[in-house]
């Protein structure tokens, strides 16, 4: 039978339409009771021994949906117009009401009352779309009872009280569901009941899409101008907010206009803020404010201090966590409790693309249907964002760059737009551009502008450049270069003569990149942005364009090259005696290779000129190492991982330690002496404006970790001073090989980072560099890979007299902000290096489970952090299962830095060998991660 | 809708004959094998974006160009994808000029139907502000010389045109982010459309005896024929689009068998297309830097000049 | 949106291997050789088939066999939006130009050599399968006038949403944007004429969603046969025999 609806909607243009559509009135549905005769019972649910069947009222099913997924509420029939009614208005008890039905052991049926030819009904004229659907339900449940006989008793629960009059009437058992719960006799089912009076639907109700359902979140922004006036009168505080990385629901404020960081707790608090957003806060009442507790971390999988990683190369790589075993000794001195507020209003926004993957979720039917999807942000600190997409499929297993439009205070996501894909998740090149994005890394191909600067290939020294007076010709001179194996972007070379009066002339020739990056070009600007080279294990992005960095720069061996070179003549006990600077024109003979360099040394057959020149440079180079570690230079291990790439696939072949040489130890000894000297010399010219770096001394509460799990293997460390340092490490040797160099890697966790800065900002005392303990330090020896290099070549150049220094240095804040810049992009840099090698970690470890040893670092109350040495890695290893946190079975002892068992049985204690085993598990799917479990 | 019989080019009732019966025993008029392609060689012309391929005789140019619009009312998140052709009468006698004729605009369609709605080309990226500014793709066809099987021929042309394409970056500025620039290509390297997959046409002839049936038929067999079936896939073995436009008769079996022997095709042709998009795609990075091409000219004072040759930007002379 | 309710129900209550209800009137159009009215669910199209008769362009004219002419239009009410260009848009000539070559593939042409036949096909409603209910109405109606064909045309249209194959599309689900799969057969001699997909299906889904569309067809044509049959016996019985 067809019958036809019709209905007037009016489109998003505007525009009133008339719609009809048709329906179709069956017989074959069923009512879905196994004891009834009539029909066909396969798709029954209704248990035959039922006494009462259950109809439910819309309203019922809204507001009492826990009541309902109790398992003691059974027999139930749901009607489709139910369905359909609960579907408009709360998609989230929707989900849950589609859920039971579909759960085989309970008994809910649902009974498509809509299609059904006799229990299908037209709305009467001038009834509403609720009473129509009221009667629906009403005429339902009396064809039940009609069909079912006297076999059971058809119930109809509804609250309203007009329903249940008219059902009365009508002839149809009718109760309130207060009524029904009572008479099952179970009081506990009581307390699921909700009354109907309830007031907001809470927040975890997903939203209701439609305007007038939305229900306001997030309270609304101030105007700016109550806002500026409100800075002026004190009671707000304008600051950068910061999100804090381990818990997406905390941020922080600098503010100096109260002299300390306000903390913002709490998702209604922080009100729609995006981390790096200029805000305004007001502060809360005193007795709100919290005190100080450690960071708490938000229990997720992406824990990242869960992760297993990189050993950290100095504090600032390791995880900020909190030591759990901290902050359960006791600590009775209670913190002083921290200026928390709220933000009222947002100054700037600071909104960008930001990379990531779609949440799962079911495909929609059509290809082509508006999906509503969430977007998850790889960087934690960013809020889920809503995107609408027609090519849902196209994007569900990808990586792509959503961008953020707005985000009013009724939704409780921010909306956005996809922009583009990256690429498929796990696929090696797509986390490689991730690993870039994320740490804001300009891998684009060079623009034409760029190329325009660079002179045409194939490029050879010219005659101008040879008669150019400044330059000297050192092409007679043996140089040669010591490179690690496969490089082509040859940036320094060496010579060491023996002079007639016994002493030697040594001198470091440095590729003249400055002879084609002129400051002010675009080339010139490319590479202030990109700041330093990126290492990735498989690719490397260049600052500057590869004919420049492979060939015209490059000192290769057996060709011409500009150099700007710094010789010495040193006694044979390594005592400078001059210096000198100069542009020059060199011809290396030899591009040699670490392992080449430290075979013919060690090799006594060689005895050729080239070989005479590297031993006694190694010698020189011996003496020199000496005089800096007696000075109290570090010398700390570094847990470097290289990989063997397989050339044609590109996958980790092999994975290890990184081999240092004394060839290694030779080339960057004369490194550091030219940038030192550099330094020197620049610094006397431009005391105000030199780039110069330094390396802060550690503060003691860096060193605790390493004081304290030193007196627990009974070793006592001075740290009073570098020196002292250096040789408390040199004595802290244990009964082990391995023991020295595990507490080396201890101590390299505690180090701060290096930094550039202008020296003008700085006091001469400040330019310190704790690890070579230089008083004076710069970067001068690789300016085809870091731009800070090439701004000291130019101090160099103007400090010789040879040029005029660009206008740009006597702008103090220019060369501050281009000094932060290159120690933002140096950082970036060095993080996006690791997160490759963690990518290509994970890789090889994923079909090759591995089982090897592995010392303990650090002591939790649910197991501990061990450093794997074969490999480089370190991470957790769980005792106890994630889930029972603290169960007790295992005690933490702080002064042994020891984790027992409670029965006392076994116990870990720092710097202990275990044996683990390494493998890569999936516990989501698409997000791989490395997993330590003892053996 | 009327076509100009007049000016259609008849074939002689022996041609027409022989042709026939030479199917019979597998044989066709150019030596192929029935289920073979016939040469195809993809060219590049200087810009991005425009591509010449021809395909044994047939020959047929694309033009790929984008602009900056405001997007449909009810897609404001998305770009737009538009296929135009043009068939000129240069290429066959029964062209007209002017308005497309029935075949051009079933050509164009079923180009269309294989990139849109299989969502090949990603259309979402093309938004640069939402509901204000996306951009608008326009593929022009050309066909320059009809040898048969035109639509083979187009579609490849388009995806290869497609896919050399590059469009300019746009970044957004101004305080709240709504002030668009766009960067020529000489500031920053324009980006290059996101395609998802490929869809490839291929095209059947059917003949009077049920068991002919032949891939990529030339224009006398395009006389002969008595109904077409034209197969969109891709290399993920989905159907992108099916156009069977009347015609005679086949059976399921013959149809289903069509769709493999498709998907075995459309492999082949994706990697032909990818070879010659990778080759174009080095040539192109190539020409970027600067080269000493010219000879070098020495001036009367003795110091040597030297011409360099720029591309697309100024010209520099250094003595 | 679910296009198909876990009950195994449509948007309007059909199951998924159920056509829409369909109607047919043959001799609507008194003025014409032939013609007809079909109806699919709430798509109604009337095809009006004038012919054989002479040519009327003499240039066009062919020797050996009849010209086919057919033209496709959607009227301004058809659907909810009253429409501004009906004609000649590119998608009016695309379906005109497959309309005229399926039926020419069962018209037995080279009967009527020097002749023209025209077939014009208006859809009064359109609410999905508009091509489908035109072809079956052109069959109807060249039936009708007379015409010698070697075998009936039928069409029927299927799609893919929520994972199963849905027969006959109404509006609704056409605009989801899933596939929409139209197949025309020859019923006796069970060969497809009319083939046309969009949207992405994998094969072995195609598959089974082209078997479905070819049963349909296989029902209209059964349909089409009876009312041909009673079309028949009324002219009989007004015939006086």
């Amino acid at each position: 039978m067809l019958q036809s609806k019709s209905f007037v909607r009016k489109t998003k243009q505007g525009k009133v339409v008339k719609v009809v559509r048709e329906h179709y009135l069956r017989d074959d549905i069923y009512c879905g009771a196994s004891i009834c005769q009539v029909c066909d019972s396969t798709g029954a649910r209704l248990s035959p021994d039922a006494s009462t069947i259950l109809i439910l009222d819309t309203n019922v099913v809204l507001n009492q949906i826990d009541l309902l997924e109790n398992p003691a509420i059974n027999e139930v029939v749901i009607l489709s117009v139910v369905l359909e009614e609960v579907k408009n208005k709360n998609l989230s008890v929707y989900n849950r009401l589609r859920g039971l039905c579909g759960n085989a052991l309970r008994k809910f049926f649902v009974f498509s009352n809509e299609y059904h030819k006799d229990t299908y009904i037209k709305a009467m004229v001038g009834e509403s779309p609720n009473d129509r659907n009221d009667r629906a339900i009403r005429v339902a449940a009396q064809w039940y009872q009609k069909h079912l006989g006297s076999a059971t008793r058809v119930l109809l629960i509804t609250n309203d009280r007009e329903n249940k009059r008219k059902a009365t009437e009508e002839g149809i058992i009718a109760e309130t569901v207060e009524s029904y719960v009572k008479s099952l006799g179970q009081p506990d089912l009581l307390d699921l009941l909700v009354q109907p009076a309830a007031g907001d639907v809470s927040m975890e109700d997903a939203e209701d899409m439609r305007p007038s359902k939305k229900k306001v979140i997030y309270s609304e922004h101030k105007p700016m101008s109550e806002i500026t006036s409100g800075l002026h009168r004190g009671i707000y505080h304008q600051g950068k907010l910061r999100v804090n990385r381990y818990n997406p629901f905390e941020a922080y404020v600098g503010s100096e206009s109260i002299g300390d960081e306000i903390i913002i707790y709490g998702r209604s608090n922080m009100n729609r803020v995006f981390d790096g957003d200029i805000v305004a806060v007001e502060l809360l009442p005193r007795d709100q404010w919290h005190e100080e507790k450690s960071l708490s971390i938000v229990d997720d999988d992406e824990d990242e201090d869960d992760n297993v990683h990189l050993a950290p190369s100095s504090a600032d790589d390791a995880p900020r966590t909190t030591n759990i075993v901290q902050a359960s000794s006791a600590d009775s001195t209670s913190a002083p409790s921290r200026p928390t507020g709220r933000v009222v209003g947002i100054i700037k926004r600071n909104w960008h693309s930001y990379c990531g993957s779609l949440e799962p979720m079911p495909m929609p039917a059509g290809n082509g249907g508006i999906a509503h999807a969430l977007f998850v942000s790889k960087d934690r600190r960013v809020p889920k964002i809503r995107i609408q997409t027609r090519q849902l499929g196209n994007l569900l297993d990808k990586r792509i760059i959503v961008a953020v439009d707005s985000w009013d205070c009724l939704s409780r996501y921010p909306s956005g737009h996809y922009v583009r894909t990256i690429g498929q998740i796990g696929d090696r090149d797509t986390e490689s551009e991730v690993v870039l994005i994320e740490n804001d890394i300009d891998s684009r191909p060079f623009s034409s502008q760029v190329l325009g600067c660079l002179p045409p290939i194939p490029w050879s020294v010219s005659t101008d450049d040879l008669a150019n007076p400044n330059r000297q010709d050192l092409r007679h001179i043996r140089v040669f270069s010591v490179d690690p194996p496969g490089c082509r972007d040859i940036d320094d070379a060496l010579h060491c003569t023996l002079l007639p009066s016994g002493n030697f002339e040594v001198g470091v020739h440095i590729a003249d990149v400055t002879n084609f990056v002129h400051p002010g070009t675009p080339l010139d600007d490319e590479a202030t942005q990109r700041g330093t080279s990126v290492y990735l294990v498989e690719r490397r992005i260049d600052m500057l364009p590869k004919p420049l960095t492979e060939d015209i720069c490059s000192l290769r061996a057996d060709v011409e090259r500009l150099a700007f070179s710094v010789i010495w003549e040193m006694t044979p006990e390594a005592e400078i005696i001059s210096t000198r600077y100069t542009k020059s024109v060199i011809k290396s003979c030899a591009a040699l290779s670490y392992v080449e360099a430290q075979a013919r040394m060690d090799d006594s057959r060689f005895n050729d000129p080239l070989t005479t020149d590297l031993r006694n440079m190694n010698t020189l180079a011996k003496i020199m190492r000496q005089r800096r570690i007696e000075k109290g230079a570090l010398t700390l291990a570094s847990a470097e991982v290289k990989f063997q790439i397989d050339t044609e696939t590109h996958d980790p072949l092999d994975i290890g330690m990184y081999q240092i040489r004394e060839a290694n130890q030779m080339v960057e000894e004369f490194m550091l002496a030219a940038n030192i000297s550099v330094a020197e010399k620049i610094l006397k010219q431009f005391p105000v404006c030199s780039l110069l770096r330094r390396h802060p001394s550690p503060t003691r509460e860096m060193l605790e970790p390493l004081l304290r799990t030193a007196a627990a293997v009974g070793l006592s460390l001075d740290v009073s001073s570098s020196k002292a340092l250096a040789d408390s490490l040199d004595h802290a040797v244990g009964d082990d090989p391995y023991f020295n160099k595990l507490i080396r890697i201890l101590a390299t966790r505690c180090m701060t980072q290096a930094v550039y800065f202008c020296s003008g900002d700085l006091s001469p005392p400040e330019y310190h560099h704790y690890g070579l303990a230089a008083p004076l330090y710069t970067h001068f020896t690789s300016p085809i890979r870091r731009y800070a290099d090439v701004v000291v070549h130019r101090l160099l150049a103007a400090a010789l007299g040879l040029c005029k220094l660009p206008t740009i240095f006597q702008d103090r804040p220019q060369l501050t902000n281009i000094a932060d810049n290159l120690n933002y992009r140096h950082r970036n840099a060095q993080m996006a290096s690791r997160a490759s090698v963690e990518l290509h970690t994970l890789i090889y470890f994923r079909n090759r489970p591995v089982d090897t040893e592995a010392r303990i670092v650090k002591i939790r109350s649910n197991g501990f952090i061990v450093f794997v040495p074969k490999f480089g890695i370190e991470g957790p290893v769980y005792l106890t299962a994630r889930s029972e946190k603290g169960s007790g079975e295992w005690t933490v002892d702080e002064q042994q830095q020891k984790v027992k068992k409670a029965d006392g049985s076994v116990s870990y204690s720092v710097l202990q060998t275990v044996h683990v085993h390494l493998e890569v598990v999936e516990p989501q799917p698409n997000r791989p991660k490395l997993q330590l479990t003892l053996i | 809708m009327e076509q100009r019989l007049a000016n259609t080019w008849r074939m002689s009732v022996n041609d027409k004959k022989f042709i026939e019966s030479s199917l019979l025993s597998d044989l066709r008029v150019d030596g192929r094998r029935p289920f073979d392609y016939r040469k195809l060689s993809i060219k590049f012309g200087r810009e991005d974006g425009s591509s010449e391929v021809q395909l044994g005789e047939t020959h047929v140019m694309g033009f790929v160009t984008g602009q900056l619009v405001p997007p449909y009312r009810d897609r404001p998140n998305e770009g737009s994808l538009a296929i135009y052709t043009e068939f000129s009468p240069m290429a066959d006698p029964s062209f007209e000029a002017g308005r497309p004729g029935e075949n051009a605009v079933e050509l164009g369609r079923i180009i269309d139907r294989g990139l849109r709605e299989s969502r090949a080309i990603d259309t979402e990226s093309l938004c640069i502000l939402s509901g204000k500014l996306v951009w608008s793709i326009r593929v022009d066809l050309h066909i320059l010389d009809n040898g048969g099987n035109l639509v083979d021929a187009a579609n490849i042309a388009a995806l290869a045109a497609l896919l050399t394409f590059r469009r300019p970056e746009c970044t957004l500025s101004g305080d709240d982010g709504q002030e668009v620039i766009v960067h020529s290509a000489e500031e920053r390297e324009p980006l290059p459309l996101i395609v998802h997959h490929l869809p490839v046409a291929v095209t059947f002839a059917f003949f009077s005896n049920d068991n002919v049936v032949v891939i990529d038929p030339t224009h006398k067999e395009e006389a002969v024929m008595k109904g077409r079936l034209t197969a969109t896939l891709n290399t993920n073995g989905d159907v992108c689009a099916i156009q069977k436009g009347g015609g005679i008769g086949v059976l399921q079996s013959v149809v289903l068998q069509c769709l493999r022997i498709a998907s075995v095709k459309a492999a082949d042709m994706t990697s032909k297309i990818k070879d010659a998009v990778e080759s174009y795609n080095t040539v192109r990075a190539f020409r970027k830097v600067k080269r000493h091409s010219a000879p070098i000219a020495v001036s009367v004072d003795g110091s040597v000049a030297i011409k360099k040759q720029s591309q697309d930007g100024a010209q520099k002379i250094e003595l | 949106m679910e296009y198909v309710s876990p009950e195994g129900l449509r948007l309007d209550g059909r199951r998924p291997m159920e056509m829409r209800q369909i109607r047919a009137e043959v001799g609507a159009v008194s003025k014409a050789d032939g013609s007809a009215v079909f109806e699919m669910g709430n798509t109604k199209v009337i095809a009006a088939v004038y012919g054989p008769r002479e040519v009327q362009n003499r240039s066009q004219q062919l020797n050996d066999q009849a010209l086919v002419r057919c033209e496709y239009t959607m009227s301004n009410f058809s659907t909810g939006d009253r429409m501004r260009r009906p004609k000649g848009d590119r998608r009016s000539t695309e379906i005109s130009l497959v309309i005229r070559q399926t039926m020419e593939a069962c018209i037995l042409t080279h009967l009527m050599p020097r002749s023209q036949i025209d077939i014009f096909v208006q859809v009064l409603q359109a609410d999905g399968g508009t091509r489908s209910a035109c072809i079956n109405a052109a069959t109807l109606a060249l039936a009708d006038a007379g015409i010698p064909m070697s075998d009936l045309v039928t069409s029927c249209s299927a799609g893919y949403l929520n994972s199963t194959p849905l027969l006959d599309l109404n509006y609704v689900e056409d605009s989801a944007g899933g596939p929409d799969v139209t197949v025309g057969i020859l019923p006796k001699l069970d060969k497809v004429t009319l083939l046309q997909m969009d949207a992405k299906l994998p094969i072995d889904t195609f598959e089974n969603v082209m078997q479905l569309a070819t049963e349909g067809c296989k029902a209209i044509a059964n349909y089409i046969r009876e009312v041909l049959q009673e079309n028949t016996k009324q002219l009989e019985s007004r015939r006086g025999t």
